[in-house]
């Protein structure tokens, strides 16, 4: 499994080497760091102060739409995410609940504190996992490739493979009003040797930038009068590890801006950040500041705040949807103007942060730089935000590095039709982030597959194939199994004439034939439940499992017709382009195709084919000029090599 | 490496003069070849074109175009040479015999300047229809939609049909935030929107393929009523066999016309009649069938005949299609004022043929000039079109508030279809249009 480097003869030196080691202990790091070692690579973790690992350092909340179906599709692999806020949520929302089960979102806040606790355990827990202290000035590079890296106070480190999820911390500038700071987050030091290093390297760098809300006093918030937004009861749990949520629940308010707040900061416009033009970063649409939406949406007199406490003991409120870089006292005033908040008291400006981020599209779709093998990115380095967003990519990462590290030909790849983690690595390695990638479920074309109640169906045995899953979910993950193939073919094994059905007052099928239990499960409002009275055997169907079996089937056309899509995808996907090939000798392809090609690198012909602004007749001169060389090569018409998704090129 | 091609460009026959042009890598060593002289880009060079023996096949213009800005992408030379047939003949014989050049297939340069990226799908197939156009009409339809008339139209239904999905896709990725009431009734608003549109455009009684194909016109009426001799007055030409014995004509005679830019196909058809002989009354089913297939069918009555009206009256009304109503043998006719709805005519008259003719052009008229409409000429985006409507209309079956997951994946299919002819609809379209549309995020 170890890679054993150059010179061993020092002891010293052989505690120093590492199969992996991940620099950051952040949600991107913590994942990577956990997948590597479960993996069983010796791992190492860096980072600057271990009691920070886990933090969250934004609002405290994991999920949502999209990003709940990330979580769950982490846990699916083993991770960390999904267990950790089930022992930190305080409260607990499906999002959606009212639209189609592929739509539902998990959500819920986090208690700061238990959030970073239960990451901490959890890792503590972890074999194989060494956690370092330390700032990374430098990485070592022989031959081309990332071989370890050198820390602030001088030690040496070797690795097989490196992970690095710096986060915001490179090059990290926060804005308050005209006051500008350089930092990673409030209070801690950026990483500028660092970032020096990664200059040094001559990746393409963006800037990108993002913002947060003033932190308010829980105990000077007037709450009488207020919205209330309760908890789910009961809460339902992220990690399929998980039986019952534990943590207390707790309300979240709602309030307005008014047209005082808008007064306010329309006047002190030019006193922010963002509009004193002191602010070269893109931010998010999705995730404008207060400013931003005063500006932009001048017609729309309020906006709503969630006021989201940070922790059951932590007085600390996140008033969610009031982002701002504008000065101090700006802040002061327009807060007071806002019902509820009055008196409060701001325990922390707001401000806006700009960060570096290497274009994601100098990535593999493992998440290793092109340009200096051995070398993982992950997380908001690459250009997204949100910590599930981080955490899918660190697990991917890790996994990567840990394969890369133990010599394997493999790599572990998840496609636009296995996951939402292979969406948002396809999008970012082919597209970039030209503002801060975020999830949305739109941006799965093949969502109604990829639900967030399926994750484990879809990734469990893909994780369990190359090692990633531990025993413990194994054994859940086979019971499981078992119950569902146990129930599938009960359901299908059951069935009924015309007369039968319409007796037990179940919608009668019109063209007189039998129908399967199965079959009545596709028809609108027709449930499990409904059917017991036709089919007593269908009380051995444990009802928890009895949603997923109904949605499988209420899909199931739309699921048929998706499938031709996926298949001629996937087609494409397995269709490798080799590191070496020359775009410009293709024939038949204009200067301008050529120049996509050789900008994107694509690494297969259907990554490829998601190229803005490369035809489709270019990619024909590419199919063809594969097929030619494969045929030179091979001296035979075997096709094209397959499964490229599974060896490195 | 492709083939280096060659074909006469301008249509065949006697003319002034004559192009030919060659794409492919070798054009250019050809052309140096044939003219012993080194030619520029994009200048015309007089030359004389010798054969391999040296004797002197023309003097020609040659102009050289060097890829990638030419029409194909590739490098081109065009050689306008005379039009005498002896002299494209004996241009043409010597290009194929040349080493590395062949004729080119049909649609081949276009499928080159296609593959080089120098036109979209839409453009080639408008390309396609200039290429074979063959009236005025037809032509101004082709440039129409290389130039975008039926584009501006389909990129209309494309920024529709992104608001609608943005739209649908706010109400699900972005259903806790502060989204306005109004969206959901936006989302059936502008889904009715869109299918009204589709609907209208769908249902153009198929003037699109009838500027690109031509109006199939069937000549119908009992046997010896003068079909024919319509026929041959509006074309000018003895086209089918005229003579006054019944049943002359036994099968279906085509005559292309071009009637004020719109190409007219009449068909003569064999004469109805009761007790026909057995290749006579095959002729018979096919006369029928054609003028069941026709897009005008001009029912030609015998005034001659006593019963002359009811019989063809029964005629007409088996058709489905429009009908123009002439007698004919007026001269013979006891009453020829009272002739209802029927327009009674000598065909043997050269001002009764006239009026005939007047009568097709008033029926070709409004065909050709109500040209501000883009009309589908192409099979394709029927389909594309009409699968897009389809699967619009088959959203309604879902409750858009409980199931909006359901029906944005057939919006997607109709977006997908859409796509395929206006370009690709990208989820960062829709949601960039979300993002401008809505104030979205905490």
């Amino acid at each position: 499994m170890m890679i054993v480097s150059r010179e061993t003869s020092e002891i010293v030196i052989m505690n120093k080497q590492y199969d992996v080691i991940i620099v950051g202990g952040g949600h991107a790091g913590t994942e990577a760091a956990s997948a590597a070692a479960r993996m069983g690579a010796k791992t190492a973790l860096i980072t600057m102060q271990r009691d920070k690992i886990g933090e969250m350092s934004c609002n405290p909340a994991i999920g949502g739409l999209g990003k709940g179906h990330l979580v769950r599709e982490i846990d699916a692999l083993d991770g960390l995410m999904a267990r950790a806020i089930d022992q930190a949520g305080i409260q607990f929302r499906m999002l959606n609940k009212s639209r189609g089960p592929a739509v539902h979102g998990p959500r819920s806040q986090a208690d700061r504190a238990l959030y970073r606790k239960a990451i901490q355990s959890l890792l503590e827990e972890q074999e194989n996992l060494t956690i370092i202290e330390g700032a990374v000035a430098s990485f070592i590079i022989e031959n081309g490739k990332a071989q370890g890296l050198k820390t602030e106070a001088g030690d040496s480190y070797t690795a097989g493979a490196i992970v690095l999820t710096t986060g915001t911390f490179l090059g990290g500038l926060i804005h308050l009003g005209k006051e500008r700071t350089p930092a990673g987050r409030v209070g801690e030091a950026p990483s500028n040797e660092l970032s020096q290093a990664l200059h040094a390297l001559d990746l393409p760098l963006g800037r990108l930038k993002t913002g947060t809300p003033a932190r308010l006093d829980k105990r000077t918030i007037d709450w009488d009068g207020l919205e209330k937004q309760p908890a789910d009861n009961p809460p339902v749990p992220f990690s399929m590890m998980t039986d019952k949520i534990t943590v207390p629940q707790i309300e979240c308010a709602i309030t307005r801006t008014t047209e005082e707040t808008h007064k306010i900061i329309a006047e002190s416009l030019h006193l922010s950040a963002v509009y004193s033009g002191q602010i070269q970063g893109q931010g998010p649409r999705y995730c404008p500041s207060i400013e931003d939406k005063v500006y932009r949406f001048a017609d729309k007199n309020s906006h709503q705040i969630f006021l989201e406490p940070e922790g059951l003991e932590d007085p600390t409120i996140y008033p969610n949807g009031i982002s701002t870089s504008l000065p101090r006292d700006v802040q002061d005033n327009m807060i007071a103007t806002i019902p509820g908040l009055e008196h409060a008291k701001i325990l922390q400006y707001g401000y806006a942060i700009e960060y570096d981020f290497i274009d994601p599209r100098a990535l593999r779709r493992t998440l290793e730089l092109k340009k200096l093998p051995h070398l993982f990115l992950a997380g908001q380095i690459n250009g997204t935000t949100g910590y599930e967003e981080a955490g899918a990519q660190g697990l991917i990462a890790g996994t990567n590095a840990a394969l890369l590290a133990s010599g394997s030909e493999n790599s572990f790849i998840l496609d636009r039709a296995d996951a939402y983690i292979g969406v948002m690595i396809d999008d970012l390695i082919t597209r970039g982030a030209p503002e801060p990638y975020r999830m949305f479920t739109s941006r799965a074309e093949y969502r109604l597959l990829l639900r967030a109640d399926n994750a484990d169906q879809r990734l469990t045995d893909k994780g369990l194939a190359i090692g990633l899953v531990q025993s413990e979910r194994k054994a859940h993950w086979d019971a499981k199994k078992y119950a569902l193939e146990k129930a599938r073919s009960l359901l299908e094994g059951l069935s009924a004439g015309t007369k039968q059905i319409a007796a037990a007052q179940l919608p009668p099928p019109r063209d007189g034939r039998n129908r399967s239990a199965a079959d009545m499960l596709t028809l609108e409002g027709v449930t499990i439940e409904k059917c017991m009275s036709l089919w007593p055997e269908l009380a051995e169907i444990e009802t928890r499992y009895h949603a997923q079996l109904e949605t499988d089937r209420r899909y199931q056309g739309y699921l048929r017709r998706q499938q031709a899509d996926i298949d001629a995808m996937r087609k494409d996907e397995n269709v490798a382009i080799p590191d070496d090939i020359d775009f410009a000798k293709i024939g038949g392809l204009s200067s301008e195709s050529k120049d996509l090609l050789k900008r994107y690198q694509p690494e297969t012909l259907g990554q490829a084919s998601r190229i803005p602004g490369l035809t489709p007749a270019a990619l024909v001169a590419v199919l063809r000029h594969l097929r030619a060389s494969h045929l030179a090569e091979e001296g035979d018409d075997k096709g094209l090599s397959q499964g490229a998704s599974s060896t490195r090129p | 490496m492709t083939d280096t091609i060659f074909a006469l460009a301008t249509p065949a026959g006697q003319s002034a003069i004559a192009v030919f042009r060659i794409s492919g890598a070798k054009a250019y060593q050809i052309a140096e070849m044939l003219s012993g002289k080194s030619l520029s880009h994009r200048q015309m060079t007089p030359c004389l074109l010798k054969d391999e023996a040296g004797a002197l096949l023309d003097d020609v213009m040659m102009v050289y175009l060097q890829a990638p800005s030419t029409p194909t992408g590739e490098d081109v030379v065009e050689i306008h040479c005379h039009g005498s047939l002896s002299v494209v003949s004996a241009i043409s014989d010597y290009l194929s015999r040349a080493d590395g050049v062949r004729p080119a297939m049909a649609g081949e340069f276009t499928k080159r300047a296609f593959d080089n990226g120098k036109m979209d799908l839409t453009e080639v197939e408008g390309l396609a229809d200039l290429i074979e156009a063959q009236t005025q009409s037809q032509r101004r339809q082709a440039l129409g939609q290389l130039k975008g008339v039926m584009r501006k139209k389909a990129s209309g239904w494309r920024g529709e049909i992104i608001a609608l999905s943005a739209r649908l896709e706010s109400l699900i990725d972005f259903s806790d935030e502060d989204l306005p009431e109004s969206v959901l009734q936006e989302v059936r608003d502008k889904r009715d929107g869109l299918i009204t549109a589709f609907r209208a455009v769908l249902d153009d009684k198929g003037r699109g393929e009838i500027i690109r194909n031509g109006l199939r016109v069937a000549l119908l009426g009992p046997v010896n009523a003068g079909k024919s001799t319509a026929l041959n007055a509006l074309a000018g030409r003895e086209a089918a066999i005229v003579s006054d014995e019944a049943g002359t004509t036994r099968d279906i005679v085509e005559v292309r016309l071009d009637l004020d830019g719109i190409t007219v196909i009449l068909q003569d058809t064999a004469g109805i009649r009761d007790e026909a002989g057995h290749v006579e009354s095959i002729g018979i089913a096919r006369a029928k069938e054609a003028a069941m297939k026709a897009d005008l069918v001009v029912l030609v009555a015998d005034g001659s005949q006593k019963d002359w009206q009811n019989e063809a009256e029964a005629l007409a009304q088996d058709m489905a299609s429009p009908v123009i109503k002439i007698v004919n043998k007026k001269d013979k006719m006891a009453n020829p004022q009272s002739c209802g709805s029927f327009m009674a005519l000598s065909l043997h008259k050269a001002e009764d043929v006239q009026c005939l003719e007047e009568a097709l052009l008033a029926y070709c008229k409004p065909l050709n000039h109500a040209s501000e409409q883009p009309f589908i000429t192409r099979d394709r985006h029927r389909l594309l079109i009409t699968k897009a409507l389809v699967a619009l209309e088959a959203s309604y079956d879902i409750a858009l508030d409980e199931a909006p997951e359901l029906v944005a994946e057939d919006l997607r299919v109709a977006a997908d279809a859409l796509g395929q002819m206006t370009g690709h609809i990208d989820v960062e379209d829709i949601l960039s249009d979300i993002f401008s549309a809505f104030c979205i995020g905490k």
